[in-house]
């Protein structure tokens, strides 16, 4: 899924759909230049959704104290 | 940008950018600044109001004692009898209420900017320590303006901290709906981003709260900008300000319950971010944008060259481990961020089973996503069009005039313009 809405959120299926497409067609085409560009990208969006969700543990840990309220 | 009287500005020493703030977020150092101390003013820029102004501004006086609330009016025109009656009522609220009106319509920012001035240049008496800025459709609880505040003023860092965005009308139809689970996604990001390149990238307009002293630093708002919230926390950030959002500070608005004007708040959005970035001092103010429209560049070139490779054939043979491997790291990406969403939904209050059924089957948000994305191709566009407009001069002959005109016209019509400034009904 491509996800740039707003220019602010990368989905972490951002790339998923079009990886797996690319990953069988290289099953079958065997294309160097593709395979390398693919994989870098795909390894640049984990790194991306893997930092992502790091951050957001750490901060919900942080805030965790704060989330226990009740919308009155 | 305005010049207003400081009073005791003074930017916070915040350490340079950090790399290792990628994974592991900066915390911040509690102030011994009592946040219960903190004197309130909020400004509720308007035009042409109804009655969701006036259950705000009821509410707001109601819930927050003591807090003075200027209603700017954007020269609404007088014919408009329900707004008018609904100015009469606002203004007998409270006589903590004051209305001002801006002398030509300025849209959003101009009303607001309005509103400093009047706070620092003829308002008698301090300037308060915070002020609140609200859409004047916002929903808000109790205790949603204390708790800003209260995180607001809870750190000598921070300039700004914006309120949790929740859909008001989102059970209308499907793509109120949508929209409240991409807002449950904001509020998300908003919170991985806190002390990450000084935090999220847009304080929002509906309801962010301002260090008075960071307002006057960076002067007030810019006027005609298409989103003037993301230009001010830019500019705070350039100046050193850290920003974040309160997680339990709820406030609910109205989106948009049609594509068409769904479409042109996001091309508003969408180009407006990349004006964004193309006047900042300091891109790292951006940091979160760079890296959206990097990856989406990286992913353009790759599908070129996937494209001309299907085309002219293929090259050298590669280790079959690769193609693997790119499955594997897709599928793994897919599945936590799937896990992931799934989690988001337990912090979902307003959710109901047709809300599951549109996260689990992935589908219609797939389709969304999708065509949003759309939005930020004809921003591309549209920016290559007024980059090339700009070569066109008196010089120039008459047909080139004629093209820049017709190319004008051409992505008004598809949402696009560089003159328009925010109204709170889009």
């Amino acid at each position: 899924m491509l996800n740039f809405n707003g220019g602010t959120a990368v989905s972490g299926t951002s790339i998923a759909s079009l990886g797996l497409y690319v990953g069988s067609l290289l099953l079958r085409l065997g294309d160097v230049a593709i395979a390398i560009c693919f994989l870098v990208l795909t390894a640049l969006y984990c790194l991306i959704v893997i930092t992502t969700l790091c951050r957001y543990i750490i901060n919900y840990r942080r805030n965790k104290h704060l989330l226990a309220y009740k919308i009155n | 940008m305005l010049k207003f009287p400081m009073f005791k500005t003074r930017v916070p020493k915040t350490r340079k950018f950090e790399i290792s703030n990628f994974v592991v977020p900066k915390k911040y150092e509690k102030s011994s600044f009592g946040a219960e101390k903190a004197t309130v003013c909020a400004l509720i820029p308007t035009y042409k109001p109804g009655f969701l102004t006036l259950r705000l501004v009821g509410d707001f006086a109601r819930w927050n004692p003591g807090i003075e609330i200027f209603v700017i009016d954007d020269c609404t025109p007088s014919g408009t009898e329900g707004s008018q009656m609904v100015f009469k009522r606002v203004a007998a609220v409270s006589d903590r209420v004051t209305l001002l009106r801006t002398p030509v319509n300025t849209l959003k920012a101009g009303a607001l900017n309005r509103g400093l001035r009047y706070i620092f240049e003829e308002r008698k008496g301090k300037p308060p320590d915070v002020i609140l800025t609200l859409d004047d459709d916002v929903v808000i609880t109790p205790s949603t303006v204390k708790n800003l505040v209260t995180e607001l003023m809870s750190y000598d860092e921070l300039g700004a901290v914006c309120s949790q965005c929740r859909v008001l009308n989102k059970n209308k139809n499907l793509l109120t709906r949508l929209q409240g689970l991409e807002y449950l996604g904001f509020n998300a990001t908003r919170l991985a981003d806190e002390g990450f390149f000084r935090g999220p990238l847009v304080m929002h307009g509906m309801l962010t709260a301002f260090r008075t002293a960071a307002i006057q630093k960076v002067g007030g708002f810019a006027e005609k900008h298409l989103i003037e919230d993301y230009e001010i926390t830019a500019r705070l950030k350039t100046a050193g300000w850290s920003v974040k959002s309160a997680v339990n500070s709820d406030a609910w608005t109205v989106v948009p319950e049609t594509l068409g004007m769904l479409w042109r708040q996001r091309t508003r959005w969408s180009y407006g971010g990349i004006t964004v970035i193309d006047r900042v001092k300091r891109l790292p103010s951006v940091m979160q944008d760079l890296i959206g429209h990097g990856t989406f560049w990286a992913t353009i070139f790759t599908i070129d060259i996937l494209i001309f490779s299907i085309l002219f054939g293929g090259g050298s043979s590669i280790s079959p481990k690769i193609p693997y491997w790119i499955i594997a790291l897709s599928l793994f990406q897919f599945g936590v961020w799937y896990v992931f969403q799934l989690w988001l939904m337990g912090l979902y209050k307003e959710k109901d089973a047709i809300d599951w059924l549109i996260r689990v089957s992935i589908i219609p948000e797939f389709i969304y996503a999708n065509t949003l994305t759309l939005v930020l191709v004809g921003s591309y566009f549209f920016l290559f069009f007024n980059t090339l407009a700009c070569s066109v001069t008196n010089r120039s002959s008459r047909a080139a005039w004629r093209i820049v005109e017709r190319g004008e016209a051409a992505f008004r019509a598809f949402g696009y313009t560089k003159s328009w400034g925010t109204r709170t009904n889009y």
